[in-house]
């Protein structure tokens, strides 16, 4: 393997990694928050 | 040349397609405008130079690279993308000095990721065709570039990504700041006229005495007293103004309408804001944070003590309002949890001043109570026909506290906020005559502004003093707040109209 195709490949994984760790922040993100939407209530609150 | 000019504006074309994406998300379908400038531009630029080879064009095709790689690449991709979201998740895991970041869709995220690693593209290419340029100009083939020279580049750039982590994990911290001149300013926000009047007023003024009943303080502590108004649009020209141009520390705030839009600002601005509010979503535990029963830990209230009084058949009348709907809602999932019954349940428009048909149809239902919610005066005027049909065993969440006629809820029995300092009402109605007093919302007031001051005579950040603060020994209750989280909870409790007054039962 020459060192551009080394080179390429290192860059395509880092890539694919950080993509995937951004979808993994985010899915726990979302399963932390919740998705519901709420509107005031209570009593005017 | 061709190749490197080929690859740049294929590069620039890709990035600038993931800078749209990404402000799509923040600017909405201004976005494809600016998607357009850069797209439209690098490309006439660059026909205009492989046509003409124009030293005009290159250098304006090459701004506009300099333009996507520092404006959106480093500083919307990298520090405002990437690094929030790794290096801000990471610290605000191991810290709770450090917020915890605002997350959103995959696709602004991933979108914002791509900008940056674009940008870095974008960089690379416009290099290569700088150097094909000058290799062509000399009429000779590029040189490759000498080892040292990438080595160079490498250990620059390393030394770079570390200064730049370094910076974002200094300015990410919330720090203790010492108050300028000594002075504590706090923001006191509600609205304070039309259906929110009472409420509002009566808010400031808990506020207000949590001040004067401070004694021996470090700082000293100044309210800064806004009418939010009731339109949550026009709310946010206030608040705004509030923290930019007063400059406040905190804000104490009320009405969750005006807490959901007070919350992003006051994330922007990084300071704690204290929200009576029953929206929980507003207590995002970072700069947020909600004090107040939940109106389903009023519903199981609720339920607790009609069980414990025998009620099994509830018929339920009540106006048709966003807050109060959800809060039948609450209690309805909680009546059907338990196995309780709705025998009749209506909701009341707002114009609708006669209630005798509604009432002789929930009679007929033969409930054991009748739950009533309704503002002022449809409460007034439903408690009046109740009272001339005879009917007394009603109850309700809250809603008799706030009569302008508590007389017609004699005997009523209904849940509302705990008052552990019972003493807490008497000096608020000594203090303020004449001012009435709103039991769910004016201890929660005091307590919000006492755990800011809290914070600052600590001489701790009062956002991550707030962030780390689990329990609280409040006026209205214990509140107890889990780890995380933003919403400070407390326990409600049984009131009774007595002789035209609100007393505690238990």
């Amino acid at each position: 393997m020459n060192t551009t195709r080394l080179t390429r490949m290192i860059v395509a994984v880092l890539i694919v990694a950080m993509l995937g760790g951004a979808y993994l922040i985010v899915a726990r993100n979302d399963a932390t928050r919740g998705a519901k939407q709420e509107t005031p209530s209570g009593f005017f609150h | 040349m061709q190749p490197y000019a080929r690859l740049s504006i294929v590069s620039v074309v890709l990035t600038a397609v993931f800078i749209t994406v990404n402000h799509v998300f923040t600017l909405g379908p201004a976005a494809y405008a600016l998607g357009a400038v850069l797209v439209v531009l690098p490309v006439v630029l660059m026909w205009w130079f492989t046509a003409t080879k124009s030293r005009v064009a290159l250098a304006g095709y090459l701004l506009l690279n300099l333009w996507i790689i520092v404006g959106f690449g480093l500083i919307n991709g990298l520090w405002d993308g990437t690094l929030r979201l790794f290096l801000g998740t990471l610290l605000s895991s191991l810290s709770t000095s450090y917020p915890r970041p605002l997350i959103g869709s995959y696709a602004f995220e991933a979108s914002g990721l791509l900008s940056f690693i674009g940008s870095l593209f974008v960089l690379y290419y416009a290099a290569r065709l700088i150097q094909a340029y000058r290799a062509e100009r000399r009429g000779a083939a590029p040189r490759p570039v000498p080892a040292r020279r990438i080595a160079v580049f490498a250990v620059t750039g390393v030394i770079a990504l570390a200064a730049t982590v370094g910076a974002y994990v200094y300015s990410d911290q919330d720090r203790w700041t010492a108050p300028s001149n000594g002075v504590v300013k706090i923001g006191v926000i509600v609205p304070t006229e039309g259906p929110y009047a009472l409420l509002g007023t009566s808010f400031v003024k808990a506020v207000q005495m949590a001040r004067d009943d401070l004694k021996d303080t470090r700082y000293r502590y100044e309210l800064v007293i806004r009418d939010s108004g009731p339109d949550p649009a026009a709310a946010k020209a206030v608040i705004q103004k509030v923290i930019q141009d007063d400059k406040v520390d905190a804000i104490v705030g009320g009405v969750s309408l005006i807490g959901q839009v007070t919350q992003p600002l006051a994330t922007e601005a990084r300071i704690p804001h204290t929200c009576v509010c029953t929206v929980t979503s507003i207590g995002d535990g970072v700069y947020n944070f909600t004090n107040i029963p939940t109106p389903e830990a009023e519903a199981v209230r609720w339920v607790e003590e009609a069980r414990k009084r025998g009620i099994a058949r509830i018929a339920i009348i009540s106006q048709d309002y966003p807050s109060i709907n959800n809060h039948v809602k609450a209690l309805k999932a909680e009546v059907a949890r338990v196995g309780l019954t709705i025998t009749y349940e209506t909701h009341f428009d707002a114009s609708v001043t006669e209630f005798r048909g509604t009432i002789a149809a929930a009679k007929a239902s033969q409930p054991d109570v009748y739950y009533l919610e309704a503002l002022n005066p449809r409460l007034e005027l439903l408690g009046q026909q109740l009272l001339d049909a005879k009917i007394r065993n009603l109850s309700s969440v809250v809603a008799p506290s706030l009569s302008t006629q508590p007389e017609l809820f004699e005997g009523v029995w209904y849940t509302d906020s705990n008052l552990r300092d019972i003493g807490f009402r008497k000096r608020f109605e000594d203090k303020y005559p004449g001012t009435q007093f709103a039991t769910h919302m004016m201890p929660y007031a005091y307590d919000s502004f006492h755990m800011i001051v809290q914070a600052f005579e600590r001489g701790e950040n009062p956002a991550v003093y707030l962030r780390n603060l689990a329990t609280y020994d409040g006026t209205a209750d214990m509140l107890v707040k889990g780890p995380g989280s933003g919403n400070f909870k407390s326990a409600p409790a049984v009131w009774m109209i007595k002789n035209g007054k609100p007393e505690l039962v238990n």
